[in-house]
């Protein structure tokens, strides 16, 4: 442990320096415009806005680690409209990785980090104890979830059977129900959901969750979610937009404002490398600069 | 990594925490000698904890033929070829742990189930010499040996290293110091599987529905209530007895637990060499390969096998393995008593007693009246 601690601050000390000669494709702006934001990757907008291309390096600070990228590349685009902000993420994977229902299933993911406090430059790996960051993930799975219902162990294995679940009444011999409509005393038979684990959230609203944590392991979802998403699968590309409000209620989100530069960073999952949590690839191990026009 | 003291293993070993064991250690004797695989453990858990949505695949508590069967598919086989051919010297384990062989940013040496491994439960029931050729046909290869077989009843053995702990980034699976059974936090766990793939046992289980990892529990209601739990109490065979083990520089002669796996080794862990310190303690079958057995429950094995034969004119082991699915009550001490042993509760009150010798009445086997035989005549 204390080997990972201090590898961690070397890392940052590392940073810390690498940071002030940022060269200007490091920096990440995101476009003023007018009008609503674009909730969709397929939105002409960005057809028009400048984007980065990010290199991505696999996560080896924390154990778990990959030992290589998975995920090499990625683009990126911001555009706001001084009242919201969308991010564009846009990487190349031939899987469409979107099952969390079987035991062997990882879900295609990406990432967004911000320190919570303007003036921290938190450890990249999860922030760090007192400098905390905040996180906005979007994970394929929760897009099918939104978009398709909950996907559960019907959508996973059509065709099997069951004699019947605690206290659900069973149709023409059927107990094949969507949780959604289990009573709660039912779902109490269904731990995670019981616990009101925030993964275990039946009945998803939008496919992103906001984080927050202080260091690795310590990530934990936000009690008031204000963000939202759209992705799509086409031809081999993921493309993902993440908004959010620049400012919003929550002390627990970053305050984002125009004519301030912040720092970002960026994660990518491919479920299909069994890529999960800690097991990810980031952006070049590095802070990104965000201009916000 | 720390440096932990593994007495199974008769040396020290890396973990990633340091040492600390429970006030209190769960512990499990089961006798592989007695079990009939009739699974009633397997349903008993079944039905009391993993009845819900999410959960069909889910044995907390499985029962396997060996050598042929698994659930998962595998398992064990998958783990020892990953580790590769290690050594015991003497009572001392030479070669490496699940923890030492880890690669390199990985928590422990190990593997994830693919889903089809959960797909047929104990695939090779039965299955003790005939049926695996080693050809292209059957879904495991391996070689043909001598006509033996038994069964092997699993559940998480709360480990006192735990690989689940060591591998959660989260801090989501906890041992509690009250009583050593390894709990994951249900409101924590972000199904990252991090434990399925690390326990060697691979008794951490992914829940389709609710998307978090789930384990054993050690029916804690109940043993926090001084009683059993589910697959010990429901046991056919009555080949299960728990309690609380102590550490072996510290046992208690009277506590059957310690009695039979410290006093008279004749309780052995399962593959201690994967160095997890687990915590259900075998009885090795007697009719097995001594170099299955060995590979299995350690370089004790066949000492414990020869152990067991003897059991009948050994007057105080007998009294320790008649306990055994005599009570629902969880058994402290026990002591011999006149032809009785007796079992006590943590009070020192008087829970069960059972003869040693049941009285055995030979009926011929033709009934001189009629002229019949009698057949099953039992
Ligand atoms: S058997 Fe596996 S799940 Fe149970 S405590 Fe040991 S490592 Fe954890
Ligand atoms: S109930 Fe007992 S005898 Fe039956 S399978 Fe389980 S351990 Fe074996």
């Amino acid at each position: 442990m204390n080997i990972i601690k201090t590898l961690s601050l070397t890392a940052v000390f590392v940073l810390s320096v690498v940071s002030v000669s940022f060269a200007a494709g490091n920096v990440l702006t995101s476009k003023a415009i007018t009008g609503a934001i674009p909730s969709s990757p397929a939105d002409k907008v960005w057809e028009t806005t400048a984007s980065v291309e990010m290199d991505l390096l696999p996560q080896i600070v924390a154990v778990p680690s990959i030992g290589t990228a998975t995920i090499s590349k990625a683009r990126v685009w911001s555009v706001n409209n001084g009242t919201e902000i969308a991010f564009k993420l846009e990487w190349f994977d031939s899987t469409r990785d979107e099952a969390l229902n079987m035991p062997d299933k990882y879900s295609d993911a990406c990432a967004i980090q911000f320190p919570l406090k303007d003036s921290d430059k938190p450890n990249l790996a999860m922030g760090e104890k007192d400098k905390p960051v905040y996180i906005v993930h979007w994970k394929a799975a929760w897009e099918k979830d939104t978009a398709m219902g909950y996907q559960d162990v019907e959508h996973a294995y059509p065709n099997y059977n069951v004699d019947g679940y605690p206290l659900v009444k069973t149709v023409e011999n059927k107990a094949v129900y969507p949780v959604n409509s289990f009573s709660d005393e039912a779902k109490a038979f269904m731990a995670g959901i019981a616990a009101k684990n925030p993964v275990s959230n039946t009945d998803r609203r939008v496919p992103v969750e906001e984080l927050n944590a202080e260091g690795f392991g310590t990530l934990t979802s936000q009690s008031s979610q204000d963000a939202n998403g759209k992705g799509i699968w086409d031809y081999a590309y993921w493309k993902v937009v993440i908004t959010r409000k620049l400012m919003t209620d929550d002390t627990a989100d970053t305050v984002l404002s125009k004519e301030r530069t912040s720092i970002i960073s960026f994660a990518v999952w491919d479920g299909s490398k069994g890529n999960i949590g800690a097991r990810k690839n980031i952006y070049e191990g590095e802070w990104l600069n965000l201009k916000i026009e | 990594m720390a440096k932990v003291k593994n007495w199974q293993l008769g040396r020290e070993m890396d973990f990633p925490y340091p040492e600390h064991r429970p006030k209190k250690q769960i512990a499990y004797v089961f006798d592989t000698n007695k079990c009939i695989a009739c699974q009633t453990c397997t349903m008993a858990c079944k039905t009391t904890w993993t009845v819900g949505k999410g959960q069909e695949y889910v044995f907390w508590n499985n029962v396997e033929s060996k050598p042929w069967g698994y659930y998962p598919l595998g398992w064990d086989v998958k783990v020892l070829e990953l580790l590769g051919q290690q050594k015991w010297d003497g009572d001392k384990y030479a070669g490496k742990t699940i923890f030492e062989a880890a690669p390199k940013g990985e928590p422990a040496l190990g593997y994830a189930p693919e889903d089809l491994d959960y797909a047929s439960p104990n695939l090779g029931e039965d299955e003790c010499k005939d049926v695996i050729k080693g050809t292209e046909d059957h879904y495991i290869k391996g070689p043909v040996h001598s006509n033996w077989g038994f069964y092997l009843a699993r559940i998480c053995n709360h480990c006192t290293y735990p690989a689940c702990v060591a591998a959660c980034p989260r801090k989501a699976i906890y041992k509690r110091d009250e009583d050593g059974i390894v709990l994951v936090d249900q409101s924590r766990c972000r199904g990252y599987r991090e434990c399925v793939k690390a326990c060697p046992y691979k008794k951490p289980y992914y829940n389709n529905t609710t998307r978090v990892s789930e384990k054993c529990i050690a029916c804690y209601p109940k043993v926090e209530n001084s009683e059993m739990p589910q697959c010990v109490t429901t046991c056919i065979g009555k080949i299960r007895l728990q309690g609380f083990k102590s550490h072996p520089d510290k046992i208690r002669k009277n506590n059957p637990m310690d009695y039979l796996i410290h006093v008279r080794k004749i309780a052995l862990p399962l593959y201690a060499q994967l160095g997890t310190e687990p915590n259900v303690y075998y009885i090795p079958p007697m009719h097995v390969d001594p170099k299955y057995l060995k590979q299995m429950f350690g370089p004790g094995a066949e000492k414990a096998v020869q152990m067991y034969r003897n059991a009948g004119q050994d007057k105080e082991l007998l009294a320790a393995l008649l306990l055994f699915g005599s009570t629902e009550k969880r058994i402290e001490a026990f002591k011999i008593k006149g032809e009785m042993t007796v079992g006590y509760d943590k009070d020192g009150k008087e829970i069960v007693s059972v003869p040693l010798t049941e009285p055995a009445i030979v009926r011929p086997a033709k009934v001189e009246q009629s002229g019949a035989y009698l057949y099953n005549n039992t």
